[in-house]
């Protein structure tokens, strides 16, 4: 272990940035409120959104570097620490800590970050928020790195609400149109059902351990396992309660219908916030955790059924989408789960594997979404596109290989980390088969999902209306980091081939290898609990490899053939099966059954407690004993009506009564 | 720094004001708010000044005042404890944001209205100050009956029903509460309330129990409880805005303070006793104050009904009786004076440019009026309780010392966190976000310097008791750590005796269960045996 108090500046340099950038918006405003045309300060806010990011990348790769440097169970950098929250016997301390774990998620967090930064140069050109965007960003980039860097589960939660915040302020960042301003809302209310779960889960936390530390929990909780099993159930409940978290900021069932609605927010947010980053949080939290979670059979069930039918849910829904960002959201959604079933088979670290191919592809598919969009004047429906591959070259090809990527093709990044995921399900046997064809499924419907996309987008007649728009490749600012991004999507294999190949190319599991001590306590507990983990045999192994393969080719053929040649297919299916297709396309309506069954009865409880509850019978009985009050007072002002005769008799008639009670005492 | 001279400077200042002519109301502004000012240096300092590690009243200062009849003296004294150090620290700090508010809206009878600002001031600070329950009771009353002229004759158009209700609700409670201050001083012959402290405790559970419903009551009405919380929402709907913000800011929290030294730390049997039910208004309050704001269209109102639900939390955690839900507690209070005194500040703002406060009235505000827009934003997410912000501090503690004694209410509490981020979005998205409907709206000025200089340090205050809620809680940490002590020596103790009687094992009630202590539930536990009162507390019974 090793302390550096520069450490801080990791998350802190963004949070500057933020700063600057949102002074630079308020002088822009103040300048173009003299003349309505004025440049402001934009370009200059989007050197420093980007630079700090940067900046924060470098210490990152110095962090990560002097880490490697350690032997493998020293590996870890702590900052000063800063105490926050001390009551009683309860101190919340938070320090920032980088551990394989952490620094894998510094590097994505800013690699990504940066890139995708960079992009927004050239995407948001001319937006009138041009700062305020950079502000947003960066304050985001600095709430995630709190995220994935802080030693407490209190200063985790403070980048956890804070990227919410960021998705809620970016969602919303058109919000003169107002239904981004609506999506924003929904999204951070359907993150607070899951925050209120953590909220409680950690509270049981502190009943349990005493402490919120993360690494004191992690090893804390074989002590809690031996003897006769009585905080089972707590230790389940509390990790339970804790993935209801997750559920909520990962977009899983049930809480995953605030994703497809938070596109409306500008491309690069999808890219960074809703697709590498802050929704993959859940996972990062439950890898950080893992003896926690790995503690419980049950809990881990339940978290790989949820990643696994999330996983279907979101590919069917992706099937039919017609708006380009929306087939990447499902997409996203679904993807997650995949991490999800990961972790519920106990791979923590193959599911860290797949969020940061998937960072790569998914981030380079949304900024390539992005420069079709550009392209094409704000257009996002598919069937309004085609042809595109002749006019923007360059996009086209980066975004087939992260197609390639998504669509698990052999040998690209997202090929191996989902076949680890499956294969991982597919040796913790008995019920998780199930799960693992589950998965299979879902493969099959990524690959014809992926490639349906392609094909409507770059190949087939123009269906787009020529006089109006004119498609055009984007500026450099915009295709250099998708090019970066291609190159990791393609070649991001290498950092966990499977272990076959690995043999064969006399390459480790680097990934795999990184990860081991931080992984290895869920593992310990793991095999406490289940026994030692079923072994895949190299036939074996060979052969799921191949399962892959074949699925991924067999339906991106099948997906980019049927679309090869317009939008038939589509128009088809919703003629011949407009229930399914109807079906499909909202998501197996779960969101509108929310609506009616918690929206609108929760609107009607509210109205019915202020207008029933409140001010007919609570205030009803303030004023009706004001009223009562007054008639009393109007009869007994009788007794006193100023005539000495009534005083005498009322003063005779009680001595008379008193003396009746003390003769009867 | 004396604390005599901190309590009546805003009196001078109201004295100074009084002899002036009415027509020069630039100068009695200035007055007004330079006595403010001064008061908030001198509370500033006092704060500093004072020590956070010692138990006990501090800078206390004693006279003799008079004595009664039947021979019980009754001094004027005051002092500064952890108990009430915060709420000295905001009230002062409050008070010259309020009086610099009424720049915007108060430009008729302005003699008046500043007079009957500073006396609220001088009862407020005396209320948090006073250690003789004679003198409390006094300053209790001086600082209520401001409020119904600031309500009754600068208030909007329902403002007769609106004081005439406030002034029955304040009287009941207050009338109650006298009965109980005339009781102790017959039954102890002192009025000292340090002493009283001490000797309350001695009490049968029975009596303390009929002392603390005497004075819980006026608290209640005062914090709003529910079911007394009607009068709130027409109070601040009819108030003008710098009546609001004292009556959201500091007078409320007289009901906390109040239910905190005179119900938890003077009887710490009753405490314990009646903490179940307390904690259940308190959780019942957080959720059914949420409602209440997501079926306003007033403005607000809504804000007002929020009120409700925030005090919900200060009360959960307080009668959880564990450290972390009293620390949260107390913080609470000075979280909510903050973000939802912003609040209104805020919510005037607007009215004072659009004359509405309806709900549908707005919408796009943001495009124009972009620095409001950023305060509104930060000040909602206080409210709503996002960390790095003082509000998420308060909460978390109340909730974590709630679902230490009882996980069911604490969870229900915990709904409170989703319900209030639903109202306060909507809210700030109805006002900020969207497209600009109505014309009107169009042309609204964005806040201007005044308006910003009133907001800035509150807005600074939300956030270092965000990052660096320490500095806060340790100012009472000591004082809170003994009334705990107190609390856990009052539970009842049992001795089970096994029926060997090898093994004595002490069973101390209610530390992690929801359960009331009471001695009867023994016979059935487990160990079974003989009970027999412990050394701990002689006197269990009711």
């Amino acid at each position: 272990m090793e302390h550096h108090s520069w450490l801080w500046w990791i998350p802190f340099l963004p949070l500057v940035g933020s700063a600057v950038c949102g002074v630079l918006h308020y002088l822009t405003i103040r300048a173009r409120r003299a003349s309505p045309d004025a440049p402001g300060y934009a370009g200059l806010a989007g050197m420093v959104g980007v630079l700090s990011v940067g900046l924060s990348l470098v210490l990152a790769i110095r962090a990560f570097l002097l880490l490697r440097g350690l032997p493998v169970e020293e590996r870890v950098l702590e900052s000063t620490p800063w105490d926050w929250i001390g009551v009683g016997d309860l101190r919340i301390v938070l320090t920032i800590v980088l551990d394989p774990l952490s620094s894998t998620m510094t590097l994505v967090v800013t690699g990504v970050g940066f890139l995708i930064h960079a992009y927004s140069t050239g995407y948001m050109k001319g937006d009138k928020g041009y700062a305020k965007f950079f502000a947003f960003m960066n304050l985001f980039v600095f709430a995630m790195l709190m995220l994935v860097a802080s030693s407490n589960l209190l200063g985790l939660f403070i980048g956890w609400e804070g990227v919410g915040l960021c998705s809620y302020l970016l969602i919303g960042f058109w919000y003169e149109k107002g239904w981004p301003a609506e999506a924003g809302q929904k999204a951070f209310v359907m993150n607070r059902i899951g925050d209120a779960c953590f909220l409680v889960g950690s509270f049981l936390l502190v009943r349990l351990f005493g402490t919120l530390d993360l690494s004191e929990i992690g090893t804390l909780v074989p002590g809690l396992l031996g003897g006769s099993g009585e905080h089972d159930l707590e230790l389940a409940v509390t990790a339970l309660l804790l993935f209801g978290g997750c559920c909520g900021k990962s977009a899983q069932i049930p809480l995953f219908t605030w994703l497809p609605d938070a596109m409306a927010g500008p491309t690069p947010v999808s890219a960074l916030i809703h697709a590498a980053t802050m929704v993959t949080a859940g996972v990062y939290l439950v890898a950080r955790l893992n003896p926690l979670f790995a503690a419980s059979p049950t809990v881990l069930a339940v978290i790989a059924t949820v990643g696994a039918v999330t996983a279907l849910v979101g590919a069917s829904t992706a099937l039919v989408q017609r708006d380009i960002k929306k087939v990447l959201a499902y997409s996203t959604v679904s993807q997650l789960g995949y991490m999800f079933l990961g972790l519920g088979s106990g791979a923590f670290g193959a599911a860290i594997f797949h969020l940061v191919t998937h960072a790569f592809f998914k981030g380079l598919l949304f900024l390539g979404a992005g420069s079709v969009i550009h392209g094409m004047h704000e257009e996002q429906d598919l069937h309004k596109m085609g042809g595109l591959r002749k006019h923007m070259p360059r996009t086209y090809v980066t975004f087939v290989a992260g197609a390639a990527a998504l669509s698990g093709l052999p040998l690209m990044s997202g090929y191996f980390s989902k076949d680890e995921i499956l294969a991982h399900a597919f040796s913790a046997g008995g019920y998780y088969y199930l799960l693992w064809a589950v998965g299979i499924g879902g493969a099959m419907l990524t690959a014809y999902y992926t490639w349906r996309m392609v094909a409507l987008t770059f190949f087939g007649p123009e269906r787009f209306d020529h006089h109006h728009v004119h498609p055009h490749e984007s500026p450099f600012s915009m295709t250099g980091p998708l090019a970066v991004l291609a190159l990791l999507s393609v070649g991001g294999g290498l950092l966990g081939l499977a272990p076959v190949l690995g043999h064969l190319a006399h390459l480790p599991h680097l990934m795999g290898d990184w990860l081991a001590p931080v992984v290895e306590p869920g593992e310990r507990v793991l095999a406490m609990r289940h026994g030692p983990h079923g072994e895949v045999s190299h036939s074996l192994e060979w052969i799921l490899l191949g399962v892959g393969a074949a699925v991924a080719l067999v339906f991106a053929y099948r997906g980019f053939v049927a679309y090869r040649d317009g939008i038939g297919a589509d128009e088809r299916l919703a003629e011949r099966r407009p229930v399914l297709a109807g079906f499909l396309s909202e998501a197996w309506r779960v969101d509108a059954s929310y609506q009616s069954f918690v929206v609108l009865p929760l609107g009607a409880l509210a109205r019915v407690t202020s207008a029933v509850v409140d001010q007919l019978v609570v205030d009803g009985i303030v004023n009706g004993s004001a009223t009562v009050a007054r008639a009393i007072g109007q009869r007994t002002r009788r007794f006193a009506d100023g005539d000495l005769r009534s005083y005498a008799l009322w003063i005779g008639a009680g001595a008379v009564a008193i003396s009746f009670m003390w003769i009867w005492s | 720094m004396s604390l005599t001279l901190l309590t009546f400077l805003p009196l001078a200042g109201a004295l100074a004001i009084v002899a002036l002519p009415g027509h020069k109301t630039a100068l009695l502004r200035a007055i007004a708010l330079g006595t403010t000012l001064v008061t908030a240096v001198v509370g500033v300092l006092i704060y500093a000044a004072f020590d956070g590690t010692q138990v006990g009243a501090q800078m206390g200062e004693t006279a003799s005042w008079f004595v009664l009849p039947g021979g019980t003296e009754v001094h004027y004294r005051l002092g500064l404890d952890g108990l009430s150090v915060l709420m000295v620290g905001l009230t002062s700090v409050l008070m010259p944001v309020v009086l610099l508010s009424t720049w915007g809206h108060v430009s008729e009878r302005v003699k008046e209205f500043l007079v009957w600002m500073l006396v609220m001031e001088t009862g407020m600070l005396g209320v948090f100050l006073a250690l003789d329950l004679v003198l409390f009771y006094v300053f209790w009353e001086v600082s209520l009956i401001p409020l119904y002229f600031l309500v009754g004759i600068w208030g909007g158009e329902r403002r007769l029903y609106a004081t005439v209700k406030f002034f029955l609700f304040t009287l009941f409670g207050s009338l109650v509460m006298m009965i109980g201050v005339i009781a102790l001083l017959w039954q102890f012959d002192t009025s000292d309330v340090v002493v009283l402290s001490d000797r309350a405790a001695e009490l049968t559970t029975g009596q303390q129990i009929w002392y603390f419903l005497a004075f819980a009551l006026a608290f209640s009405i005062k914090v709003p409880l529910i079911p007394f919380h009607t009068w709130l929402a027409d109070a601040h709907t009819e108030a003008p805005t710098s009546g609001s913000v004292v009556l959201a800011g500091v007078l409320l929290k007289m009901g906390t303070y109040g239910l905190l030294r005179f119900g938890i730390a003077m009887f710490p049997s009753a405490a314990i006793e009646l903490a179940p039910l307390f904690m259940a208004l308190g959780a019942i309050g957080i959720v059914y104050g949420a409602l209440l704001s997501m079926a306003q269209t007033d403005l607000k109102r809504l804000v007002a009904c929020s009120s409700v639900s925030h005090l919900g939390y200060v009360v959960l955690g307080m009668f959880s009786l564990t450290s972390a839900g009293l620390a949260g507690g107390v913080l609470q209070m000075v979280n909510h004076g903050l973000s939802t005194g912003l609040l209104f500040l805020l919510v005037g703002m607007v009215y004072e440019r659009r004359h509405t406060r309806a709900l549908d009235q707005f919408g796009g505000i943001a495009a124009v009026m972009p620095i409001y827009a950023v305060f509104l934003m930060i000040t909602v997410l206080s409210s709503a309780g996002l960390p790095g912000l003082n509000g998420f501090v308060g909460e978390y503690l109340i909730l974590l010392g709630a679902f230490e004694r009882s996980p069911l209410w604490a969870v229900i509490g915990v709904s409170g966190v989703i319900l209030g981020a639903v109202y306060l979005l909507m809210a700030t998205r109805r006002v900020l976000w969207g497209p600009i409907v109505h014309e009107a709206n169009r042309k609204l000025s964005d806040v201007n310097l005044r308006e910003v200089v009133l907001m800035v340090p509150m807005i600074a205050l939300v956030a270092w008791i965000g990052v660096a809620p320490n500095t806060f809680l340790h100012k009472g940490q000591a004082s809170l750590d003994a009334v705990l002590q107190k609390i856990e020596g009052a539970r009842p103790r049992v001795v089970l005796v096994e029926p060997a009687g090898t093994n004595e094992k002490v069973a101390s009630e209610g530390v992690g269960r929801p359960g009331t202590g009471s001695p009867d539930a023994v016979p059935g536990s487990p160990l079974g045996g003989s009970v027999i009162s412990g050394p701990a507390a002689p006197e269990t019974g009711r």
